[in-house]
């Protein structure tokens, strides 16, 4: 197995003493977390094997996931910071391909299929960005207090932003926004011209909102009032929220909730995998599954805090900003406190692109971690 | 590298930032998963759980001897669950369904495609198409045993089902309407059960789910006083007469005297209980109690009742019948004013129903006074509803001689002989019961009892009936009734070998009829005609009924037989009198209940 070779080769050198092993713990447990609510959740929906065929497809896209995270790690992410322009091209490349020749997801041109099998691109391309202005913000290391910093972001992260919106893809594209202004925020941009900028979102996201269609605009209000169109538009939320409250402390057991496994959650086992946390597992399944996440986050900010250059520092970021925004927002909306929209829950949601983008990721933040490490002996 | 206190000040900001949302979910979740727990979890199983219902067995509808006349048969309905069938294709749905269950594609396909969580789609299919549904297997598209109400004795009408007015039907929903179906309702429905089992989205009953169950309580099976075999005798009676005489409807109703209780009743046109639906709904009410129409002579017997009752009158009291009484400029007259004009002379109360004498049985009325012969109609029943056991049951319409709506005196004296008010069916028929049993005015009923789901029986409680004219005053009314038949102009009704007593009665009938009337003068003096519209008498229009108690040695039964606007010429001749339908019907009537004979037969050469 090229991992293991990799890996033992890896172990030889000196420099990955620093390698993050709580990291890498936190994250086998999340997927394999993952991988028994994915199983549940499909378990009774089509038939018993079908949740199996799912859990094994998973398996499959976490070793590819876990390989590329060993390779990002190995790789010195000094490296990628020359290749930025292209790897924005490629970005560039990826959604306008999905746009032009996507696939019809759910009424959404989300994805392309290579081989049987469908790419969502626009999961790679968020981790990519991350490394694009990663770089864009280290090169305005000076300037970083100005306003074209904050500008030239802006611009960066427009275009992509406007692609993923127009597949339409309202919950990438939200996450787009939430990077750039977590790693404009971290990286020391002019906090009035950010203000600005903020407002500035707050006050277009009202044109967003008429722009969308019919049904996602009315998802997108169910939050405030589920009861509005409980058989309709918020059919989702209310039915998410009967899951949630099913559960109770403790939970109806692994493959024993009712709402998930009576078919009631439309898309249980991807953007509503918490409803499935909270009604099998109940309140104390889904405060473990937090508290990993927040061991998670926290190993993100750790190697942040670590890096040796702004360039690192701003892949921390940049990955703990998109890993932050969307669990917020995925169990905000399953708790009904924030829209429903579709963004998927990091490891948990069942998704190759997602898995496997996000584990190269956190590969890239690896190697922030074993690159920046300084022998101290 | 960053300025560290300034990242470390917005470091903390993001992490104040995180920690609220953190704390605002976990506050969340603690709201939803632990204090609104109970609610959110009886939300959800509420969903689960389809609350269906288990409908009740409605009862049986049986004879006094036990023939079966109605009683429920399980079938299919076929329904959908449209959000699921729309998952797969409801084009394709709604051709095939619509070709198996014979309706229209379009039809099939709004149903289907509509915003409606649950439709039928035709309830009550016969069993053939229960199984080409069943073989489509379409997802969403289900099957529910529902259950139907089938009369299973055909009527002797084409079309028809025997009582149909008198048993009503159930309709789509499972409610009874009219008739006695529609009177018992409550007792024959029963209490629909509950199961509340739970299912998945797509209606798929959970096996281990728990199941809350509410045993239905089924309806009562009821015995009706309704003998079916005299019911048929009844019917072919009336339905050979009906067609005879070309008649608007015709109503027989046969009871026993002493309890009240119907032994047959039928009236046409009438229905197939059956398919209702393809009868003008005008046909379910029960004309015998719902139809109020002026009864004519038969009133004359409670006129002579109530002036024997009152002393105002003895059997030898006799009035002048000069054949032109005028009240109030209204000339009364008598039917035979061409054969005797100049009336028949002094008459008594006897004379009057012998000859059904119109100006007697005015004058009669007047001796007593206005006020005690509408004191006396209303204590006989009438402008009251009976109490029937049948639904739609009409009061009928006496006036107040002194109130409003009348004219005194020739109000009594047009009373007296059948007009100028109204009556059902049921209410003479009970009148006469009284004269027949001695003086009590029973409850017209038509059940006899019913049988509760744990199987006991409990008999209709008669009520003895309250003492309306004092059993002498009975008695002598019905002699005088028997005389009318013996020796009067209904002889034709006698029957060799039994005694009869009765009264036939014909009343004209109003109708509407337009005119033009002066209703005015305009300025210059011409006379304002409008076309006006005015229930008036019509010429030829009558009801003809014969009402009897037989026999009336030892009065059984009382039996009327009405025919409503048949076609008539001449001075109300008729195809068929109802006398004659008597004449007929009476002899199978002691032949089938096994009456004996109560009078010698007298020798044909006596005659």
């Amino acid at each position: 197995m090229s991992t293991t070779a990799t890996f033992v080769e890896a172990r030889t050198a000196r420099r990955w003493r620093a390698f993050d092993w709580q990291l890498l713990l936190y994250l086998l447990l999340l997927v394999g977390f993952g991988m028994v609510m994915g199983y549940s959740a499909n378990y009774q929906a089509i038939g018993g094997d079908s949740g199996l065929s799912q859990t094994v497809k998973t398996l499959i896209w976490t070793s590819i996931g876990l390989t590329l995270f060993f390779v990002a790690a190995s790789i010195d992410y000094h490296w990628l910071q020359t290749f930025a322009t292209p790897i924005y091209l490629v970005v560039l490349g990826l959604l306008l391909a999905t746009v032009v020749i996507g696939r019809n997801l759910f009424g959404a041109q989300m994805s392309i299929s290579v081989a049987g099998v469908d790419f969502q691109f626009s999961e790679i391309s968020k981790v990519l960005m991350v490394v694009v202005l990663a770089a864009f913000l280290a090169s305005r290391r000076e300037r970083i207090g100005r306003l074209s910093t904050i500008v030239g972001a802006g611009l960066l992260v427009a275009l992509p932003t406007f692609l993923v919106y127009r597949q339409p893809d309202l919950g990438t594209a939200m996450v787009f926004v939430a990077i750039l202004l977590g790693m404009l925020f971290m990286s020391g941009a002019g906090i009035g011209w950010l203000s600005l900028l903020g407002g500035a979102t707050v006050a277009v996201a009202p044109i967003a909102v008429t722009a969308l269609e019919d049904y996602q605009r009315q998802r997108l209000f169910c939050f405030l009032d589920p009861s509005a169109d409980p058989q309709g538009a918020c059919y989702q939320v209310v039915q998410a929220l009967n899951a949630v409250g099913s559960g109770g402390l403790l939970g109806q057991g692994l493959t024993a909730g009712r709402q998930n496994q009576l078919g009631f959650l439309p898309v249980q086992s991807t953007d509503f995998i918490f409803t499935v946390v909270a009604e099998e597992l109940g309140y104390i399944g889904g405060m473990i599954l937090l508290a990993l996440f927040a061991l998670l986050i926290w190993r993100v900010v750790s190697v942040g805090w670590g890096a040796r250059d702004p360039f690192g520092a701003n892949i921390a970021t940049g990955l703990g900003s998109l890993l932050l925004f969307q669990i917020t927002v995925n169990i905000g909306m399953v708790t009904g406190i924030m829209p429903v929209t579709g963004i998927p829950l990091p490891f948990i949601t069942y998704g190759g692109s997602s898995m496997i983008s996000l584990l190269f990721g956190m590969g890239l933040l690896q190697s922030v971690r074993v690159h920046s490490w300084k022998p101290t002996f | 590298m960053l300025a560290r206190t300034d990242s470390r000040a917005r470091a903390l900001f993001l992490l104040i930032i995180t920690a609220m949302l953190a704390i605002l979910v976990g506050g969340r979740l603690v709201f939803w998963q632990v204090v609104d727990r109970e609610r959110v979890a009886a939300l959800a199983l509420n969903q689960l759980a389809q609350n269906e219902e288990i409908p009740a067995e409605r009862g049986e509808i049986r004879d006094a001897n036990g023939v079966l006349l109605a009683t429920s048969v399980e079938v299919q309905s076929v329904y959908a669950i449209p959000p699921t069938v729309q998952q797969g294709d409801p084009q394709e749905a709604a051709t095939q369904l619509a070709s198996v269950l014979g309706m229209n594609v379009d039809d099939v396909l709004a149903r289907l495609t509509g915003k409606d969580p649950w439709v039928w789609l035709r309830r009550r299919i016969d069993p053939q198409m229960a199984q080409w549904v069943a073989a489509l297997d379409i997802p969403g598209v289900g099957m529910l045993p529902e259950t139907q109400r089938v009369y299973p004795i055909s009527g002797v009408a084409p079309q028809t089902t025997l009582g149909a007015q008198l048993l009503g039907f159930v309709n789509v929903d499972g409610q009874g309407q009219y008739g006695v179906e529609g009177a018992e309702d409550a007792l024959l429905a029963g209490l629909p059960g509950s199961v509340s089992a739970q299912e998945d989205v797509i209606g798929r009953r959970i096996a281990d789910s728990v199941y809350e169950l509410r045993p239905p309580v089924n309806g009562a099976d009821l015995q009706l006083t309704l003998d079916a075999g005299l019911q048929h005798i009844l019917e072919s009676a009336m339905w050979t007469t009906y067609q005879k005489n070309l008649a608007q409807g015709v109503t027989g109703l046969v009871m026993d005297v002493q309890t009240g209780a119907i032994k047959a009743m039928a009236s046409f046109p009438t229905f197939d209980a059956n398919s209702y639906k393809s009868s003008p709904p005008a046909l379910f009410t029960d004309p015998a109690v719902s139809r109020q129409y002026e009864p004519g002579s038969v009133m004359k017997a409670f006129t002579v009742a109530a002036a024997l009752d009152a002393g105002a009158i003895d059997l030898q009291t006799r009035v002048e019948d000069d054949n032109n009484l005028r009240i109030g400029g209204i000339r009364i007259q008598n039917a035979d004013r061409y054969i005797t004009p100049r009336g028949h002379g002094q008459i008594t109360a006897g004379d009057v129903l012998k000859l059904s004498n119109n100006v007697g049985a005015a004058k009669i009325g007047l001796l007593l006074g206005r006020q005690r012969l509408y004191e006396a109609f209303k204590r006989f029943g009438f402008g009251t509803p009976t109490g029937v056991d049948i639904a739609g049951e009409a009061s009928g319409v006496v006036w107040n001689p002194d109130g409003p709506n009348a004219s005194g005196d020739l109000t009594a004296a047009q009373n007296a002989f059948g007009q100028g008010l109204s009556v059902t069916a049921m209410q003479l028929v009970a009148g006469y019961c009284a004269i027949a049993n001695g003086g009590t005015l029973v409850t017209p009923h038509v059940i006899a009892g019913w049988t509760g789901p744990d199987g006991v029986y409990h008999a209709t409680d008669v009520q003895e009936g309250e003492r309306i004219m004092r059993e002498e005053t009975a008695s002598a009314t019905l002699q005088l009734l028997l005389d009318a038949v013996d020796h009067g102009i209904a002889q034709k009704a006698s029957i060799p070998g039994y005694s009869i007593a009765g009264k036939t009665g014909t009343a004209e009938v109003a109708g509407p009829k337009t005119e033009r009337a002066q209703v005015g003068t305009d300025d210059a003096g011409n006379p304002i005609y409008e076309m006006q519209t005015r229930l008036v008498y019509q010429r030829g229009w009558i009801d003809s009924s014969f009402i009897s108690v037989m026999p009336a040695s030892d009065p059984q039964f009382v039996t009327l037989i009405l025919i409503h606007r048949p076609v008539t010429w001449g001075l109300y001749k008729m195809a068929q009198t109802p006398v004659s339908v008597f004449r007929s019907l009476a002899p199978q009537i002691f032949d089938y209940l096994a009456i004996a004979p109560d009078r010698v037969v007298a020798p044909v050469a006596a005659k």
